[in-house]
């Protein structure tokens, strides 16, 4: 009885933080495509909810294994304890989330978690904890917005360079972003397809995996070729570069689905992680094996997403589209395909990364490349101030919550 | 909007290059009243004149709004892909230009007599010039806003330096045309009153400065694009 309750306050937590994820994190992706008119709000809604849940289940695991069992050892932990702990890591980071958004703290939930994962195995023995892994995401933390602005700034030189330095920019952008939509079709296909869900026949070695995505690439490649070739335009006297804008409007909404899609894959370990460890406690899975990854979790996960997305992320999309119209749509390309391409990787890694810090990463990374009329770079202090505060926070409401929760449910 | 935490929302603003081209337009539309309105003094007609001075008033308010609204948005530590200290100056000179265009109506408002025939053809001359050199300035911070779109591509950049350069010559003609005119009142001034010599060659004066803070504003144009 004491573990359905632990269950279902579990899920219930796991849900409150997707919805949390879905409904901020959206306007990262879609923010940019609906303040340049690419989408309609309604459609930048549907288009999240597909992309993030597709993400969310059939990419999720990679970081949500992590979650669960790469940041504590769970062997050395009582089963009953475990579940206590991860109860407390999932309520710690969600109310640490809520607490800090109220007061405006910019706070990432993959931290939180990471964070409120240790709080609780802290309070039990500091030895718990994988240091090594624990390093591993840290890292991550800082290499991932700094990869995501390198590619950033790369992808948007070679437009610049082989797309804007021409007479007719559009003419030259129909023959180069096949290309690009070549890459992304390749990679997404990749991140399905090599070690991605066996129960669902998408785990392929490396060589199958591969030629399989570029087979997928070149098909979206002659796609995207025959749907571009029929854009009209015609220029008007300095307009050129407005007009390149507003073809690329339709490629934008490319990269935000990809965003979002990566998204869904990164994120949903967030919410979901810590439920997996809690699940498969309940179901009997022998701790110490390979977690077992439900998919009705990872489901579980991406529909808290979603109903994050379509129940505020609409709000938030509003208030950042209407503000960010400076990031033009060629810009947006750039950054949010360097964001998909991080998240996407990190994400095969297993490593939990912040997409809303890989994304302003790569938005400072096109900004290097004087793509950006102006940039607020204190963000880069206020997002130092979420790594230095985040941690012991959420470890700190872990914890509590953990005492709290032991005191009760295990006496 | 408490609950939301997505640090984007505080990455990026609206481009102050666009703002810039709005603040132009107001001081480009000025200048052209401002062509008008003198039309209007010559003539006699000094009611026409009231209402476009008014209205270049208003077209200064406007002007002012746009300026301390890009001042207030871009406090230090906003990153621009040009020096932010120069692109604030091309601001102060076209602002200086704007209160220039007013300054000319009021001066004109203060004393309402007709203008010695003999001098009507240079200043027209005169004004014709101010308001070549606003227009060029216009242009040449649509093209810097190009250059912007372009992420500095060079031939955005010898677009825009070639407008600063015609922009130069305006400016020098405008001199010019002024140390003729000045001349040319004083080769007259025993027929003048001391208030009309004064009055008149105090417009001389300030219509120069425009055609000089315009200059000066393409001179920031071209600092903020060199690399």
């Amino acid at each position: 009885m004491l573990l359905e309750l632990i269950v279902i306050l579990a899920i219930l937590a796991s849900l409150y933080m997707s919805w949390n994820i879905g409904a901020n994190d959206v306007a990262n992706s879609m923010g940019t495509s609906v303040g340049s008119g690419a989408l309609t709000l309604r459609n930048a809604i549907i288009v999240a909810v597909v992309f993030e849940f597709l993400g969310a289940v059939l990419v999720g695991k990679h970081v949500t294994n992590t979650i669960a069992k790469g940041i504590v050892d769970p062997t050395l932990i009582p089963p009953n304890t475990l579940m206590v702990g991860m109860l407390a890591a999932l309520i710690g980071a969600g109310l640490w989330v809520t607490i800090a958004t109220y007061l405006r703290l910019p706070v990432s939930t993959t931290q939180s978690i990471v964070g409120a994962v240790m709080g609780f195995a802290a309070i039990i023995n500091m030895e718990l904890i994988h240091w090594e892994v624990v390093g591993d995401i840290a890292a991550s933390w800082v290499v991932s917005p700094i990869l995501g602005a390198i590619m950033a700034y790369i992808f948007f030189m070679i437009m610049r360079r082989f797309i804007f330095a021409k007479d007719d920019p559009i003419k030259e952008a129909k023959i180069v972003m096949p290309f690009f939509i070549f890459l992304t079709a390749l990679l997404i296909t990749m991140s399905l397809l090599f070690k991605g869900l066996k129960n669902l026949g998408l785990s392929l070695d490396l060589p199958y995996a591969l030629s399989i995505s570029i087979i997928v690439g070149f098909i979206a490649m002659a796609i995207g070729y025959v749907l571009l070739r029929g854009y009209k335009y015609t220029y008007e006297d300095g307009d050129k570069y407005k007009k390149l804008e507003k073809f690329f409007i339709y490629l934008q909404v490319m990269t935000a689905a990809s965003v979002a899609f990566a998204h869904g894959a990164n994120d949903v370990a967030n919410s979901v992680g810590p439920l997996v460890t809690i699940v498969d406690i309940y179901n009997g899975v022998p701790v110490g094996h390979e977690v077992v990854i439900p998919i009705w979790v990872l489901m579980l996960g991406g529909f808290g997403i979603v109903i994050g997305v379509s129940t505020w992320g609409y709000k938030v999309i509003e208030t950042i589209g209407h503000r960010i119209t400076e990031i033009t749509p060629t810009r947006g390309f750039a950054a949010e395909l360097a964001t998909a391409f991080t998240v996407l990787v990190f994400s095969k890694l297993g490593m939990p990364v912040s997409t809303s810090q890989v994304i302003v990463g790569s938005v400072m990374g096109v900004g290097f490349a004087r793509g950006i009329a102006t940039v607020d770079y204190r963000i880069i202090k206020n997002i130092l101030l979420s790594w230095v505060f985040t941690i012991p926070v959420a470890m700190a409401f872990s914890a509590g919550i953990f005492l709290l929760f032991k005191y009760i449910f295990l006496g | 909007m408490r609950f939301i935490r997505t640090p984007i929302i505080q990455t990026l603003r609206k481009s102050p290059f666009e703002a810039l081209i709005d603040h132009a337009k107001y001081v480009g539309d000025s200048a052209k009243l401002l062509r008008k309105a003198f039309n209007d003094y010559l003539n006699g007609d000094y009611e026409d004149f009231d209402i476009k001075r008014k209205e270049i008033e208003e077209l200064e308010l406007k002007a002012d709004y746009i300026k301390s609204n890009i001042r207030n948005h871009l406090p230090k530590g906003v990153w621009m892909p040009v020096d932010r200290g120069v692109f604030l100056s091309l601001l102060t000179e076209m602002d200086k230009v704007e209160d220039l265009i007013q300054d000319v109506t009021e001066w004109l408002y203060l004393r309402k007599k007709p203008v010695p025939e003999e001098l009507k053809g240079g200043f027209e001359a005169l004004f014709e010039k101010a308001l070549e050199s606003i227009k060029l300035c216009e242009e040449a911070i649509k093209a810097l806003n190009v250059v912007i779109e372009s992420s500095f591509l060079e031939k955005e950049r010898e677009k825009t330096k070639e407008i600063v350069h015609k922009l130069h010559l305006v400016e020098h003609e405008s001199d010019l045309l002024e140390r003729r005119l000045t001349r040319e009142i004083f080769n007259i001034e025993d027929k003048l009153s001391a208030a009309a010599l004064f009055h008149l060659s105090k417009l001389v004066f300030l219509l120069g400065e425009i055609a000089n803070h315009a200059e000066n504003a393409g001179d920031r144009v071209r600092a903020l694009i060199a690399r």
